[in-house]
């Protein structure tokens, strides 16, 4: 790795809503390029997913992503971030994913023409660009979940959140969703953190997380926090 | 260094019923066929009355039953966190279309019913409140209509409040993480996907379990 990647940084984080505590975390560095979180359903892993781009802003304490604060500098910070969700259909908004990929890019990109040709570049670089002029709401769950990693990539991220990216996709299209990220990652240089229930997956990162209870309980190589998570898991 | 701007407060998830106060005073035991006549009946006095000395009284009165029932005032003015936008609007209204007596009537009177109502909700359990719905409902027959199925009706459209509301701060998420927290659409597109997909799962989902009426 030539480029290091700055650090993304909890201090004293807990995310309240309410009276209840969501999420805790005192004390945290991340700075590897790929990084899985893993942990029970209600766990905490889209919460902490969602304080790295401050989407969920933290009750107490700090997060900071690239050296930009998640509360002070949340939508600068979000525009290179992307951030993918696992629920494919309700991403889409636009009635094709060229328009959407197009929206995306509204503010960056001025030209109308122009505009249309990144977007353009963006799905055929992820090779769906047959599915360019198509109705979004008509693709499998497969297409539409790529189609949303274009609206994210064409923006040229730094950090790629992706929130159970594959948890609602068959096997095939899981795959071929992982390997575009992976391409991605390498070609751009981009940092991706996932969280995800598939342990191979997890397995395949330089660090893993897991988070349970709204602390991250165990973490570090991933072999050995996946052994820990059967562990706990089978009691 | 400038002080930091206050994060943005996460709303705790909603819960519309079945948020049953602890305890077990006399409201509690009460049957809720009973509770229900009594709210009925404080509500139809308080409406017709229009009287500042009755609608203020009203709220005293609901004040004190809940003291009285050992229900926690805490739980009972929540209502009024969930409801201040609401509330803040008509007291404006008011003052601009009222003088401030008939305003301050006007308020209580709302206040005192939604109270009253309140305190019914957190006394008893969700079961009873639907029986009691169903003998109500019972003169629909006439129309053709199944008590059971409006009462299911009910139940459902309140135990999706919540989800919609869970939907719409995840669609407003997801607008935010592609910087797009001004476009109407993107925030709004995804609730809709979602309040059909979810009515959809709900209907099949009770129809599998050859639920149709409560
Ligand atoms: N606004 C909220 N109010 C109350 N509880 C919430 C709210 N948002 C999330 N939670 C709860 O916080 C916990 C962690 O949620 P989440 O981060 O989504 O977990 P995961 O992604 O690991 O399944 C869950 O128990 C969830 O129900
Ligand atoms: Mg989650």
């Amino acid at each position: 790795m030539t480029e290091h990647p700055e650090a993304i940084t909890f201090r004293n984080v807990r995310v309240l809503a309410g009276q209840g505590q969501l999420l805790e975390i005192p004390h945290l560095d991340l700075t590897e390029q790929r990084i899985s979180v893993i942990g029970p359903n209600g766990g905490g892993k889209s919460t902490l997913l969602q304080l790295v781009n401050g989407l969920v802003e933290p009750t107490e304490g700090r997060v900071s992503t690239e050296g930009l604060d998640t509360v002070e500098q949340g939508r600068q910070l979000r525009q290179c971030t992307g951030f993918v969700f696992s629920n494919p259909a309700a991403q889409l908004v636009m009635p094709t994913p060229l328009e959407d990929v197009e929206l995306s890019l509204r503010r960056s990109v001025r030209d109308s023409a122009q505009r249309r040709r990144a977007a353009l570049q963006t799905l055929a670089e992820l090779g769906i660009a047959d599915l360019a002029e198509r109705s979004s709401q008509e693709l499998s769950s497969g297409q539409q979940q790529l189609v949303a990693l274009a609206t994210v990539l064409t923006l040229r991220p730094r950090t790629l959140l992706l929130d159970e990216p594959t948890t609602l996709l068959d096997l095939a299209n899981a795959a071929r969703f992982t390997q575009l990220v992976r391409s991605m990652e390498r070609k751009h240089r981009i940092r991706t953190i996932t969280a995800t229930h598939d342990l191979e997956l997890a397995a395949a990162a330089e660090r893993t997380l897991l988070v349970a209870g709204g602390k991250v309980v165990a973490e570090g190589e991933p072999q050995e926090v996946i052994a820990a998570y059967r562990r706990c898991s089978t009691g | 260094m400038r002080a930091r701007r206050r994060p943005r407060p996460l709303p705790a998830r909603e819960q519309v019923l079945g948020r049953r106060a602890p305890g077990n005073g006399f409201l509690h035991r009460s049957p809720a066929g009973l509770k229900v006549a009594m709210l009925a009946l404080f509500t139809a006095l308080v409406l017709v009355a229009r009287e500042p000395v009755v609608s203020a009284g009203g709220v005293v009165l609901v004040l004190l039953t809940a003291l009285a029932a050992q229900v926690p005032l805490r739980m009972l003015l929540a209502l009024l966190r969930r409801l201040w936008l609401l509330l803040v609007v008509l007291a404006a209204l008011q003052l601009l279309l009222n003088d401030p007596l008939t305003g301050a009537e006007v308020l209580s009177r709302i206040l005192a019913t939604l109270l009253a109502a309140q305190l019914l909700i957190l006394t008893t359990a969700p079961a009873e409140l639907v029986a009691v719905l169903r003998v109500l409902l019972a003169p629909l027959r006439v129309l053709g209509l199944e008590p059971g199925r409006v009462a299911l009706a009910a139940l459902v459209m309140l135990r999706s409040i919540p989800f919609l509301a869970d939907q719409f701060r995840m669609a407003g998420r997801q607008a935010a993480a592609r910087g797009l927290e001004r476009n109407l659409k993107a925030r709004t597109l995804p609730l809709l996907l979602g309040a059909v997909e979810h009515a959809r799962d709900t209907g099949r989902a009770l129809s599998a379990r050859g639920i149709d009426q409560v």
